[in-house]
């Protein structure tokens, strides 16, 4: 099975080359394809450099950037998640940009450069594998079952813990590996 | 474990869902309940869907955000004029209408909505600076595309072809000539034609 940064190429790859054969509903299909993949990160991201009315508008500058991104620039994405982290970034500045009357051009969005070097280290998937250890037992058979698709209800039955303390002790694991992910973050 | 973080873990896995679920505004209402803990909370948000890697749409959801505004590469040129014309409006009756909503009024002003209006639906003018007033009105006013607007307004500008090139204005035909840096509407000299170019971002 392909890992994920191997669809990701795919599926970029395949917009592009559908983008300038004209084929527009195949572009969008693969594009719109990938942005799902990562809808729901971009949404975050767009929440935390932006609050009220402009986190709309910052996950709608988001899109513009991921759209031109895909169909106009020819690098292979290596982790979408850090990626959309930094249009995040520049997005709140087209916003701001909007709201001062000064938009970008269009060139200025298109020639933005995204260094894929400078990623969010706790988006890495390697890393995250890395930073199990730091999880008890129960903790990481909590994540584990949840990753697998099991129902709560059916982990806290495996468990023998009560639906209200698993979440709790899944919020508990989530912060460790945090943590973890920021000391390790610190050391390279 | 203490009271806020039983809230934060409640909070974390109703943010999820609401994720999952593609229900925004649940997401933002629950994400807020968090207070001073919204980034601690966005953090944790952050780490599970990780933890969890990509989602895999299915063919209808793909389907149905691929026909959405976000990914439309049509430029604005095409899209005003598309939608103007699916509308049954003409273009005099749209600038009217445009004016009545802006407050634009004399006839200074009214002539140069009437330009910038044609620049736009020409093709001869970034929509990459119109001002949200105008954008809502145009989107109001088109049939409620007022998000096709937004989303698109990046977009590449069209190829210059004779047909958007040509001054499609009630005028004779002999009186129609081509478009160039020269025919630009010169410095704007009274309050009502500053008023338009604000809206244009001109």
């Amino acid at each position: 099975m392909p890992d994920d940064a191997a669809i990701d190429i795919d599926l970029t790859r395949r917009a592009r080359a559908a983008h300038r054969a004209g084929d527009l509903e195949t572009a969008k299909r693969a594009a719109a394809q990938l942005w799902l993949r990562y809808e729901n990160q971009a949404i975050l991201a767009s929440r935390r450099v932006a609050r009220g009315a402009e986190r709309d508008d910052v996950l709608g500058c988001i899109g513009m950037r991921f759209i031109k991104w895909v169909y106009f620039r020819n690098e292979d994405p290596r982790n979408m998640v850090g990626l959309i982290n930094q249009m995040a970034s520049y997005a709140y500045g087209d916003v701001q940009r909007t709201e001062s009357r000064q938009a970008p051009t269009i060139e200025a969005i298109e020639d933005t450069r995204y260094d894929e070097e400078e990623l969010d280290l706790i988006l890495d998937r390697d890393l995250l594998e890395r930073l199990y250890p730091v999880l008890n037992e129960r903790e990481r058979l909590i994540i584990d079952r949840t990753l697998e698709g099991v129902s709560d209800t059916d982990i806290a039955i495996e468990l023998e813990v009560d639906p209200n303390n698993l979440h709790q002790i899944r919020w508990r694991a989530h912060k460790r590996l945090r943590a973890e992910a920021e000391r390790q973050e610190l050391e390279l | 474990m203490d009271d806020r973080e039983m809230l934060l873990g409640n909070l974390l896995v109703d943010a999820c869902a609401a994720l999952d679920a593609r229900q925004l505004d649940a997401f933002d209402a629950i994400v807020e309940q968090a207070g001073d803990d919204r980034p601690e909370l966005l953090d944790m948000i952050e780490v599970w869907l990780s933890l969890r890697g990509p989602v895999e749409p299915n063919s209808e959801l793909v389907d149905a955000v691929a026909a959405s505004p976000m990914f439309d590469v049509r430029p604005w040129a095409e899209i005003l004029e598309s939608a103007r014309l699916e509308a049954s409006i003409k273009r005099p009756a749209l600038l009217a209408q445009l004016a009545e909503r802006l407050g634009i009024r004399g006839a200074d002003a009214q002539a140069r909505l009437n330009e910038r209006y044609h620049e736009l639906e020409s093709g001869l003018l970034e929509p990459a600076r119109v001002q949200p007033a105008l954008l809502d009105a145009l989107g109001d006013l088109l049939g409620g595309i007022r998000e096709t607007l937004a989303a698109t307004r990046f977009n590449p500008m069209p190829d210059l072809g004779p047909a958007v090139a040509l001054n499609r204005s009630s005028e004779p035909i002999e009186h129609m000539m081509l478009m160039d840096a020269s025919m630009a509407p010169p410095e704007p000299t009274t309050d009502g034609e500053r008023l338009v170019d604000d809206l244009f971002g001109v």
